[in-house]
Parts: C-alpha cells; structure tokens; sequence
C-alpha cells in the first residue's frame, strides 16, 4: 500500500506556485520617524524591501504616496530616481521636517504612506503596498537670526586684558533642501508632486503624455509607446464609394425597366412592388455599409436569372398572377439562357440553386484561382491567394471545384518553394494555411527538400484538409502522422529501419520538428511513458503482495 | 539444440505479447514524431526490445 502511494505521488506532478507577475508590490514596508539626530530629526524614513527579481518587468523607480489623513482628502506622491537594484536589498526614503511643513502646513499630524513599483517602458504597475502611519511632531528647526548691536563707553578704569577671541565655530549645516516641489497635477484623479529631477528627466513630460493618450486612444501610456505600437489604436475608415452607388442604381433602373416591360400593366403593381422594395433596401444597407458593397453588387449580378427562377416557388398570390401571358411575354423579353433555366424548373418545385449557393470568400477565392498560372504566378499573387483562402479556411474548401482545390494546393507547394523570398507578413499567411506558428514555416520548407513523408503531406494537405473538413484543429502534424502511419501499414519494417545514424545529431533533435507537430507528439508519447511507469507499479505492488 | 532455439522463441514471443501495449506507444510515438526524433525513437525502440529479448535468460536467471 505505501508503494502504491508513493507511486501514485510521484506521478502527480506537483504544481509549482510561483509568484510570477510582470512588476511584484514591493515587500515589507516600514516606517520610522527620527527624533534624536540635530539635523534629521523630525525626519521620516519609509522603507521597503525590493522583490525576488522573479518579474518581467523589474522596477524602473519607486513611487511612494503620502498623506496626512490616510489618503481620504490629501494624497500626494514623489518617486525615487532608482529602480530595481539587488533582490531582496532595501531602499528607503526620507520625508524631512521642513518638507512635511511645506506639504501639510504642519508636522502635528499623522504621517502616512505607501510605495508602488513602476515600470513605465512597459507600462506595468505593481499594486501599492499596505499603508504605514506614524506621529513624528518634532517640526522643522526653525533658522534664527541674531543681532548684535555695539556701544561706545568711555572709563577711567584701566583696561583689562582683551580676552582672546573665541574659536570660530562654522554655522551646522543646513539640514537638506527638500527637493523642489515643481508642479502638482493631477493624474487618475490623484494629485502628483513633481520634484526637480522629475522635470530633469522628463518624468511629467510622459505622464502628461499619459494622461493625454488615454484620453484620446483610452492607453496610459506615452508617445514612445504608442508609436511602438504597445497600444492598439482602432481608426474607422470611412471609404465612400460613390461611384459604386451611382453604378448600383443604374443597375436597378435598368432591372426595372425590364420588369416594366416584362410585366403587363395590370400586374405591375404586385410584380414591381416587391422587387422595387427589396432593392431599395439593399442599397441603403450598401450605404450604411460601404464594406459589404462588393457583396451585394455580386449578388445584383445575379438578380435576373433568380427572379425568373423563384417564379414557380412563389406563394399562391403570386402563382395567380403569373398567368399563360406573363409567361409568353417572359419568354419573348428574356435572352436565351434565361429562357432555358424557366423551361427546366417550372414543372418541378426543386430549385437546387438555393442550396448549393457558395460562400461569396469561395467565389472570390475562384475568381483569383481561374486569372492564375501557377508556374508564372508572383510571390504576390501566390499571398493573394493564400489570404483569401485563409478567410474561408483551408478545410471549407470542400465546396470549391476539385480544379480548384488542386490549384491552390499548387499554390500552396509554390509559396513553401519560394519561402525564402517572402515577407514576415507573407509568411504569417503561409503559417495559417498550414494552421503552425510562423517560425515553423521555415522549417517545413526545409524538411521537405530532405524528408519525403513530409514533402508528401505538404503535396496533399489541401486535399486531406478537405477530407478532414469536420475535425476541428486539422493541421500538417496531422496530415504528417497520418502520411507515416500509411507508409507504416504499407511497410512497417522500413520505418523503423529506415535511419541514417550519421544524419543523427544529438545536441538537434527535435530543432527539425515544427512546434505544432512537437505538441501533437507530446499528447501521444508523455501518456504512453505515464501508461508504462503505472503498469510497473502495478506490477511491483502485485509482487509485492505474492 | 532445437529444443533450447525452440524454447526461446516461445519465450521471445511470450515476452514481446508482455510489451504489447508499450510497442504500441511507442510505435506511435515513432509515427507522430518527424525527422531526426522520430529515427532516434526508433532506434532507441528497437535496440531496447533487442536488449530485452537476449537478456530474458539473464534476467529470469534466478
């Protein structure tokens, strides 16, 4: 039983409680009033303990907050010119007399405090500390002036020897300066006082520009930041496309002149009504929508021959009013094609063209394949494709043509050839075809000059994609194991004979893995280690009980 | 002689049905992984169940 209980304890893996947070609140803050020193006293010294290190982003200074009333009414804070030095060492800082006096206008009251850590390259902000207090009324030593007057007397009385002068005793030296109080802003709703060296090192120029930019893009953050693109700044462009209006209305006068034509006068009012509607309405959604105008232009293009088609399908009412006439005129206006398409459909109620209508990113995603020539495609034209078919996904490409489908598994091959010719940006676009980070696209392109399984799976993962269109997560890993598990059914032997020790390098298994297929793996081999470290134990406790 | 070679390949074959459910781990762990990873899982693999199967006389020598 005791085996069996530490072989269940070694199994669990116990959970590492890290305090891991991008800037940790300071430790164990102090406080301590001075009231012996003839310089210091009345001095108040905060401290605190500086963190682990264990942060992303380590301290770049300490901002200590202070107040005469807990922070209910005054609330005024100064920083420290130091950050993070040495893990656990102490920094601290002293609040004088004559400064408090400045502040609060008296030492009477309580003085209380806490210290943040700030680190505002990454605007990363530890919570504050707990708030320490403490009475220190020994006031500021208050610098007096003496006179002296000199008066002239005339004796008789023989003069004393002079006494000897008094050793000059140099004045103490005043006790320090608080730093300049430059400005008091407030920020958060909080008020900062600002010393010297935060003008000298620009501290208020970039909490001003705080303060600004989360007002105008809602990120704390500076200029330098912003423009580092830390904040993510969402501009609406507003695209007019006026002549596409223009175009889209001519279009419908010339589908409602056909219609006047088409229709006699008597059934113009039930014909025209709804279709006039259904235009109108599209061409304020167009308005509102400008985006969405490609869209429904297409689908204009496609008015006609539906109108014709959804004639048999329409309610009663409107069966009715289609009579033997309509339908003559209908044949005697529209072309050839139509004609054919209203011969075909109206004895049955079937209209297959509803249901098989494609996803508009497909059609676009065939309009590009039809224009292209693989072999004399531009890197560019290759991302064009890529991009469009990643809008739709891989997998979806199910309900494109099988031409299709080998056309942008063409594609595909073609921008892994060329991938040392891509764009960061480009490569983004292979990555998320093969569903793998961007950094493994190299590495697939350079498995595949070496290793044939890979160069398979790459030749028919848009294929397999398509197939697999219903698992979810479907990527080259997958195609990869499926692509050796066959060769491994074909010819089991070969697969685990097939190695070339000299190829092996230690120090680089797995550089030669792409991350994806790393995870898949470790679903598959840590279970498999975890299975067989149980069946041992079993087996020990087993024995053990004989 | 034939009796002894006999006597072992039972005993090969035995051993091996043991192995049943690592081998098949471990051959898909060889089948997930690529490149050089996967030869040297299949490697390690192999020489292993070779090392195990020679050594069963010395291992149930007692």
């Amino acid at each position: 039983m005791l085996r069996l209980c530490l072989a269940l304890f070694l199994l669990i893996p116990t959970p590492v409680f890290a305090d891991h947070v991008p800037t940790q609140t300071p430790y164990g803050i102090s406080i301590a009033c001075d009231a012996d020193g003839e310089t210091t006293k009345g001095d108040i010294t905060v401290t605190w303990q500086e963190s682990d290190g264990f942060e992303s982003s380590p301290p770049e200074r300490y901002a200590i907050a202070f107040s005469n009333d807990n922070f209910v009414e005054t609330n005024y804070a100064v920083a420290n010119s130091t950050g993070w030095e040495e893990a656990l060492s102490y920094k601290s800082y002293v609040f004088t007399a004559s400064y408090r006096e400045t502040i609060f206008g008296t030492t009477a009251d309580t003085f209380y405090a806490k210290v943040r850590a700030d680190n505002d390259t990454d605007a990363s902000y530890s919570e504050w500390t707990s708030i320490v207090s403490i009475d220190c009324d020994y006031g500021s030593t208050p610098t007096t002036t003496t006179t002296s007057t000199t008066t002239t007397t005339t004796t008789t009385v023989p003069p004393k020897p002079e006494p000897e002068p008094e050793p000059y005793i140099p004045p103490p030296p005043p006790p320090p300066t608080p730093q300049e109080i430059i400005v008091d802003v407030k920020v958060e709703g909080v008020d900062k006082t600002y010393t010297q060296a935060d003008v000298n090192d620009g501290t208020i120029e970039r909490d001003q520009e705080r303060v600004d930019n989360e007002a105008e893009f809602g990120c704390f953050m500076t200029n330098a930041q912003i423009e580092r693109g830390d904040c993510v700044i969402i501009i609406e462009e507003v695209e007019v496309f006026e002549d596409d209006i223009i175009k889209e209305e001519v279009i419908n006068e010339e589908i409602k002149k056909d219609v006047e034509v088409i229709i006699p006068k008597d059934d113009v009012d039930v014909l025209d009504t709804p279709q006039e509607e259904i235009l109108e309405d599209e061409v304020v959604e167009f308005e509102e929508q400008p985006i969405k105008f490609e869209i429904i232009e297409f689908d204009l293009e496609d008015i006609a021959p539906e109108i014709v088609v959804e004639i048999p399908i329409q309610d009663e009412e409107l069966e009715e009013v289609i009579d033997e006439e309509v339908k003559e005129d209908v044949k005697e206006v529209l072309d050839e094609p139509i004609q054919e398409v209203v011969s075909e459909d109206t004895p049955t109620t079937a209209l297959p063209g509803v249901e098989e209508e494609e996803p508009l990113e497909l059609i676009e995603v065939e309009e590009l394949v039809e224009e292209l020539v693989v072999e004399e495609a531009t890197v560019e034209e290759v991302v064009e494709v890529l991009e469009q078919v990643n809008d739709i996904g891989v997998q979806n490409l199910d309900q494109a043509t099988e031409e299709v489908q080998k056309i942008v598994q063409a594609v595909v091959e073609e921008a892994i050839a060329d991938v040392e010719e891509l764009t960061e940006e480009q490569v983004e676009v292979v990555a998320e075809i093969f569903q793998v980070e961007a950094e493994d696209v190299a590495i697939i392109a350079e498995a595949v000059k070496d290793d044939k399984v890979i160069a398979e799976a790459v030749e028919e993962y848009v294929a397999r994609a398509v197939e697999n269109t219903d698992v979810e997560n479907y990527t080259l890993a997958d195609v990869v194991t499926e692509v050796q598990f066959e060769n491994f059914i074909e010819n089991p032997i070969q697969t685990f004979v097939d190695i070339n020790i000299q190829e092996i390098n230690l120090s680089e298994i797995g550089d030669d893995m792409t991350q994806d297929q790393r995870e898949k793996a470790q679903e598959v081999v840590v279970p498999v280690i975890l299975t067989r470290i149980v069946s041992m134990a079993a087996f020990v406790f087993r024995r053990g009980n004989v | 002689m034939f009796k002894q070679v006999g006597n072992w390949i039972i005993k090969v074959i035995k051993e091996t049905l043991n192995l049943s459910w690592t081998l098949v781990g471990l051959v898909i762990a060889t089948l997930t992984l690529t490149g050089s990873a996967q030869q040297v899982t299949g490697l390690a693999t192999l020489v292993t169940l070779a090392i195990w199967l020679l050594t069963i006389s010395f291992r149930q020598g007692d």
